[in-house]
């Protein structure tokens, strides 16, 4: 089959090559790489136990043994291995190292398009004409990966995305999967629908109600039935399942649109009234806000989520009257949403607020009742504050407020603020 | 098994960026680096990767790397105050 594939990516039609390239379990890849003793013990990548933000980010293959899952608490991780050894996220190195790797990647085709830090796909259809066979080329590069850093970064290779990145996840170690247009339907159909990317576990449970199992499942059923069910998101599942994605690997400089911008915060011990909450809402309003005007926009939907000690998740949103960015609107729309919170005496753990639908629309809608010039001096003033800080450091400026309760409060969301998670679909669905 | 040590190095930087070893300052004392042998981007199996200057200190080779934004050497010795 690898012959045939080789003949196949090789002749002159120039069959697309696409790669997904994935550093397999990368946070704690790249501890390994600076402290090789971390191989020979169980380890995992987790946050503090003492700023309570203790999950699982990545674990090794020793601690992999003990079924360590990513995302599990440190204290269940430590359940079942008493030895694991917890080290403390690096994001910065993470971000430097990651990006490596990508450079090595840029050095062979102009379309290398990340998804998430450690993910990316590669388009190698016309680097063919420069390195020779895209197969061997993507083998070639995963090579070039090790020598140059030590790391191990899995791929899939095929004809597009969605199967490309179906192939890197069934391979764990350095090695590649190659699913062409001729074995897909042995090599992808059987395997179940929730491997399929963009279904997650709500979709794969309705799906699993329609009967619908496998991938192959997914491809053989009616498309028709798939949009009534799902919307748009049903017709791009089946095409994805049958081999249809056209979607293009991005440019190397192509940035998202970004469509919100949010922040979170696990604080050091539980917000138990609406006071303390609302002074940790105010610092992260204030980062929000001042987020939004470094990227001169404006956002119509407040969104808030708290989370509270047993991590059940509660979220709300609300739409604006006009758009904003500034801190006291968002900061008040947030604590209007909160109070929606129908439980009582309940304690959060962690909580955020996100600001969507944005726009970049210079203006403020002039209302009847309030003050023309209210919104433009308030903007004036949050910049300040934030120019100030950009100067002396964070905690030369703010309200007196936040110093009632300096344990919650002291944190400074913009300025750490660095890991964005990001999705397949970028803009809205044509098909 | 190899070790690495994170020194301070002398070091050249050219008007297009490049940099050129010259002494490393190894427990107070300074040694020359004579020659540069080789110069290649990998990872060292003590730990960390960047580009790895292979160095002639008189009659001794060792392996310098540039990682990030520091140097470290890398050596079979190990030394237990640094």
């Amino acid at each position: 089959m690898v012959e045939k594939m080789h003949r196949c990516f090789y002749n002159e039609s120039m069959k697309r090559v696409i790669v997904h390239s994935d550093i397999n379990h990368a946070y704690a890849q790249i501890e390994e790489m600076k402290n090789p003793a971390y191989r020979k013990v169980p380890m995992a990548v987790g946050g503090s136990e003492e700023k309570r933000n203790g999950i699982i980010l990545a674990k090794n293959d020793l601690a992999k043994r003990y079924h360590i899952q990513t995302g599990e608490s440190l204290r269940e991780a430590r359940a079942k291995c008493p030895d694991l050894l917890i080290v403390h996220p690096h994001y910065e190195e993470y971000i430097y190292y990651t990006e490596k790797i990508k450079d090595i990647y840029r050095q062979y085709t102009d379309r290398v398009e990340s998804f998430g830090l450690d993910e990316a796909w590669m388009d190698l259809t016309h680097s063919q004409r420069l390195f020779g066979d895209g197969v061997h080329l993507a083998s070639r590069i995963q090579e070039e990966v090790y020598r140059k850093t030590g790391m191990t970064v899995s791929m899939g290779v095929s004809f597009n995305k969605v199967f490309a990145k179906l192939g890197s996840d069934m391979k764990k170690k350095k090695g590649y999967i190659l699913i062409d247009e001729e074995n897909f339907r042995d090599v992808v159909w059987p395997r179940p629908v929730g491997d399929l990317l963009m279904v997650g576990h709500r979709t794969e449970a309705k799906l699993h109600q329609m009967g619908i199992l496998t991938i192959g499942d997914l491809a053989r059923a009616d498309g028709t039935l798939l949009v009534r069910r799902f919307g748009k998101i049903g017709g791009m599942l089946y095409q994805f399942a049958n081999g249809l994605d056209h979607s293009e690997v991005k440019p190397v400089g192509y940035q998202r649109e970004i469509k919100s911008v949010g922040n979170g915060k696990t604080v050091v011990r539980d917000i138990e009234n609406r006071e303390q909450l609302y002074e940790v809402f105010r610092v992260i309003a204030e980062s929000v806000a001042a987020r939004l005007r470094d990227i001169h926009s404006k956002g119509s939907v407040v969104s808030v989520y708290m989370r509270d000690t047993g991590l059940c998740y509660i979220g709300f949103q609300q739409r604006l009257s006009q758009p904003t960015d500034l801190a006291d609107e968002i900061l008040h729309t947030a604590m209007f949403l909160a109070r929606k919170d129908p439980r009582f005496d309940v304690r959060y753990r962690s909580v955020g607020i996100r600001v969507s639908d944005l726009t970049k629309l210079a203006y403020d809608q002039p209302d009847l009742f309030s003050d023309p010039r209210r919104r433009e001096k308030e903007r004036r003033a949050e910049a300040v504050i934030e120019e100030i800080r950009g100067r002396y450091g964070y905690h030369s400026c703010g309200m007196a407020s936040v110093q009632l309760d300096s344990d919650l409060t002291d944190f400074d969301p913009k300025g750490t603020h660095t890991i964005h998670p990001v999705g397949f679909l970028d803009g809205s669905i044509s098909l | 098994m190899m070790y690495k040590y994170y020194i301070d190095v002398v070091t050249l930087v050219g008007k297009e960026g490049q940099l050129q070893p010259l002494f490393v300052r190894w427990q107070e004392k300074t040694y020359k680096i004579d020659q540069v042998l080789a110069k290649q981007e990998k990872f060292s199996p003590a730990g960390g990767c960047g580009v790895c200057y292979k160095c002639r200190f008189g009659s001794q080779i060792r392996n310098l790397y540039w990682e990030k934004d520091r140097w470290f050497l890398e050596s079979e010795v190990k030394v237990s105050d640094i």
